[in-house]
């Protein structure tokens, strides 16, 4: 995995600080901010006392001025949970350019990483197709982190097709509470359902962004002549013309991008078109900027 | 539908061509994996249908538009019938009414059938057309000029007679067609040829019109022509011999008759028969002539006849080798030795002994009569002086294919000569003259000539412009002098036939000068002549009575005039001229079946480009239509047509 994380690519992005826009919950203190209300340095608010709420909580000073329960927050610094899922199916192994699919969702997967480890952030890996294929736990540590690079580098091989809502709901559970998840996938899994965990993903706590990796190729058809079209899973082959029928396939896959980036969002995750035309850095500085 | 070029067919082959393109394109598509080809299949699934049935039409097209352009190329036409044409046309019927159709089958002439064609031709036009018919018997004749009365012309072909004796004149008749198509303001324009398309017909020789007229035959034929006809008649002997004379008969031709009988007739009645012996190509007969014969002309009849009777009859002319001569001696004397025409008459006396005969009857001057020149081949006039009262009869004589011969002398008046005769000699003689120092002669042909002196002579001026010279004198004038007037020949010498002037009739070259000169004067025209060729004969005077007496035995009186073209000549067989009642030889003459119309084999209709389908008899009449004109409109329509399959594929 040579080309996975390049040194040049790795010194632009170090002085970067990835903030997490939700705390999560670890154990490992940070620069992330935790969602665990309890005893810590800053205050945050009051809040009036609810049963179950844990009584070592309520600040007996205000219940002493305004006669009522309330609970005194407290925001923690905490570490940060990353899960990072790479999408291995077939169709991912495929590239019009010298970089095919994955190797560029792994290379800004790999980014992630290395930067969630810089801030002592634990980091997990899953790699799927229609199931889970590779599992890393959520470690800190460069000695995790080189073995999360050559895993992203050398994933398992993937024998079946994309089937989305079957791996990530295998995810959440891998996935734990409250953390980040990255998920790189070029998302062909046309089937209605396919995007619906991302939602579930959500209602865990979890902060979700999903890095649709796609070909420019995949994305414009740039093909003049007709010719024999193959599947890379299983598809049936076609033969046509594309100048025939490229504006109606741009539309299509236009169609698609907006479909899913739409549902994406709507679960509450944040979408990112990602062309593999594309360098890495530019992808992660918008990830950032937009943190 | 046919094709006029139709190997041009070949290249259908060439619709394989797109065929070939489509599957060979279809294995050669480049290979290209595509991960988002799901979408390329929810997009292609509503097209696919649609291109395949665009790639299908293509290739529809593609391969209709190659054949199309084949079938341009090999000239296609196709056969319309008649109800999709009714419009009027122009038609010229050639029909031929030579000999050969005369030929009988199953109790009918070709004639006959041919005339049933032609009228059922004429009964499918459309109302307003414009019918000719032209003969092309010889001599060929416009029967019908350009009518649109159709009934009467169907009536008219009902009525046609079934026989004819004539020869073929096909190019002529069809010349004549066209001439009349070319009149009429129809644009349709038609020449439809009826002929049985004989040896004789010659139809292929014919400059048949190429545009603007379309040309269709019919063939008229007999199944099995089996004919026999007399070929030729050798006359043995003279007429007037002691041993009598002996006809040699030559038969060709096949005939399944295992015997036949040649039969002769004189004056009308059967007087020998002989049975044809059979040869190879034919047979042959002899018939004995007994000493005495009274008629100049016999007929021969082979018999039982065949399927073209006509060519089974033939005249022969007896004696015809005779050469009648009439001297008119103009300087007559009691010693037949001095007379002027003394020389010529020892010379025609020993001409026996070189094969030629002569009949000599010699006249005074004063005692010439219109019988005794009428009877005469030559008239020889001898150092004779000019009566103006012999002008008709003379100019009546040689007009009429008589022979004239003057010779100078010094009873020869020049003025009279020039001024009465000035028309029929081919010179004028002027005044007579004696010669200081003998003049000699020359002659091309007769070099011998050369060798005699002459020492007067009455000179030849203003030669007219078809006389030949024949002889000269040494001093470049003409010494002898032929021309034609009319059917006849006149000769003038410019010295004496006799010793009054010159040597000659002393030297051995006399003999040959004089024979060559009757013999080359006596060349009659034809004794043997065409079906209704013209033959011309003396018209009756208020002193003779010229009657024409044809094979049938019909009498025909010719009527008054220095000569009479006689055209009714459509007997095969001997015709006898009466003058005053009585046979004479010299005008007797015989009418033969034109040989070529024997053969009765048909060689089809000439390889012309025929443009419409005639009618026959309980069959629909049609014309080839070309239809290249409707295939290059194809082959535009099927051109945009591609392309917008094209258009439609890329969109």
């Amino acid at each position: 995995m040579t080309h996975v994380l390049e040194p040049e690519l790795a010194v632009r992005l170090a002085g970067l600080t990835l903030r997490a826009k939700r705390t999560v919950d670890g154990l490992l203190a940070g620069m992330h901010r935790s969602p665990h209300r309890g005893a810590s340095a800053i205050f945050k608010e009051h809040r009036a006392y609810r049963p179950g709420d844990d009584p070592r909580l309520i600040d007996w000073r205000a219940y002493a001025r305004s006669d009522r329960y309330t609970i005194k927050h407290f925001e923690h610094e905490t570490q940060l949970r990353g899960t990072l899922a790479l999408d291995i199916s077939p169709s991912m192994h495929w590239g019009s350019g010298e970089v095919s699919k994955i190797d560029h969702a792994a290379t800004l997967l790999a980014a992630i990483a290395y930067l969630l480890t810089r801030q002592g952030d634990a980091v997990s890996l899953v790699t799927f197709d229609e199931e889970i294929r590779d599992q890393l736990p959520a470690r800190s540590g460069p000695a995790h982190l080189e073995y999360l690079m050559r895993t992203l580098a050398e994933p398992s091989r993937s024998t079946g097709q994309t089937r989305l809502h079957v791996s990530l709901d295998k995810l959440i559970e891998h996935a734990g509470r409250m953390g980040l998840v990255v998920i790189a996938s070029d998302l062909l899994d046309l089937e209605n359902e396919a995007l619906d965990p991302v939602a579930r993903i959500q209602a865990r706590g979890h902060q979700t962004i999903v890095l649709h990796v796609m070909d420019p190729a995949e994305l414009e058809l740039p093909y003049e002549q007709p010719m024999h079209f193959e599947g890379l899973e299983g598809e049936s082959p076609v033969e046509v013309d594309p100048k025939g029928l490229r504006r109606r396939y741009i539309e299509a896959i236009d169609a698609f991008v907006e479909s899913c980036q739409r549902r994406v969002v709507a679960a509450g995750a944040r979408y990112l078109l990602v062309r593999t035309d594309t360098p890495p850095e530019h992808t992660l500085l918008q990830l950032l900027r937009e943190g | 539908m046919g094709f006029g070029l139709p190997w041009a067919l070949a290249g259908l082959v060439a619709v394989s061509i797109p065929i070939l393109a489509h599957l060979l394109r279809r294995q050669k598509l480049p290979k290209q994996t595509l991960p988002t080809i799901a979408f390329l299949h929810r997009i292609h699934a509503t097209r696919a249908a649609r291109l395949r049935v665009v790639d299908m039409l293509l290739l529809i097209t593609r391969a209709l538009l190659i054949a199309a352009l084949v079938l341009v190329a090999a000239s296609p036409y196709r056969v319309v019938q008649s109800s999709l044409l009714d419009r009027q046309h122009a038609l010229a019927i050639v029909f031929d009414d030579s000999l050969s159709m005369s030929a009988v089958y199953e109790g009918k002439t070709l004639i006959e059938r041919a005339a049933a064609l032609a009228a059922e031709q004429i009964r499918k036009l459309p109302e307003g057309s414009e019918v000719s018919v032209v003969l092309s018997g010889k001599s060929p004749r416009v029967w019908v000029r350009r009518r649109s009365d159709l009934e009467m012309l169907e009536t008219v072909f009902g009525e046609f007679d079934g026989r004819s004796t004539r020869g073929d004149a096909m190019c002529d008749a069809v010349q004549a067609a066209v001439e009349l198509l070319l009149q009429s303001e129809l644009g349709d324009r038609r020449l439809l040829v009826v002929s049985d398309f004989t040896e004789g017909t010659r139809a292929e020789t014919c400059d048949w019109p190429s545009r603007g007229i379309r040309v269709a035959f019919e063939t008229v034929s007999a199944p099995n022509p089996d004919n026999r006809r007399i070929a030729s008649v050798e006359v043995v002997g003279e007429r007037n011999a002691a041993d009598g004379m002996r006809l040699d008969v030559q038969i060709r031709g096949t005939s399944t008759r295992s015997q036949q009988t040649l039969r002769m007739r004189q004056k009308g009645q059967e007087t020998q028969k002989a049975s044809v012996r059979p040869t190879g190509d034919g047979g042959e007969a002899s018939l004995e002539i007994s000493p005495g014969a009274t008629d100049a002309v016999v007929e021969l009849q082979l018999d039982p006849d065949d399927v073209l009777p006509a060519d089974n009859v033939r005249g022969v002319l007896l004696g015809s080798d005779t050469v009648h001569v009439l001297l008119v001696d103009g300087d007559p004397h009691p010693d037949p030795r001095k007379r002027e025409t003394a020389f010529v008459s020892h010379v025609l006396g020993v001409a026996p002994r070189i094969g030629r005969s002569f009949a000599v009857e010699t006249l005074d001057a004063q005692d010439l009569s219109e019988s005794a020149i009428i009877r005469s081949d030559v008239v020889v006039l001898a150092n004779a002086t000019l009566d103006e009262k012999w002008l008709p009869l003379i100019q009546r004589y040689v007009g009429g294919g008589g022979s004239l011969w003057i010779t100078a002398g010094d009873r020869v008046n020049p003025r009279a000569y020039g001024s009465v005769l000035s028309e029929l000699l081919p010179g004028r003689y002027t005044a007579t003259r004696m010669e200081a120092r003998p003049l000699s002669l020359d002659s091309k042909t007769l070099p011998e000539l050369g060798q005699a002196k002459v020492r007067g002579r009455t000179p030849i001026a203003e030669a007219s412009l078809d006389a030949v010279v024949t002889a000269r004198f040494s001093d470049g004038a003409a010494a002898m002098l032929e021309h034609r007037y009319r059917s006849g020949r006149v000769a003038m010498l410019a010295t004496t036939i006799d010793d009054a002037w010159t040597d000659l009739p002393y030297q051995p070259v006399f003999v040959p000068f004089v024979l060559d000169t009757l013999l080359r004067l006596a060349g009659r025209t034809e004794h043997s002549v065409e079906p209704y060729a013209a033959v011309s004969l003396p018209g009756s005077t208020q002193s003779q009575r010229i009657q024409v007496v044809t094979p049938s035995g019909r009498t025909i009186d010719l009527s008054e005039a220095d000569r009479v073209a006689f055209r009714e000549t459509g007997e095969i067989g001997a015709y006898r001229v009466l003058v005053n009642g009585v046979v004479g030889a010299r005008f007797a003459f015989v009418v033969d079946a034109p040989s070529a119309e024997s053969d009765l084999v048909s060689k089809g209709a000439p390889d012309v480009q025929s443009d419409f389908e005639p009618v026959t008899p309980g069959a629909s009449s049609g014309v080839e239509q070309p239809l290249a004109p409707l295939l290059l409109l194809l082959v535009i329509v099927l051109l945009f047509f591609e392309l917008w399959l094209r258009q439609i594929r890329r969109r």
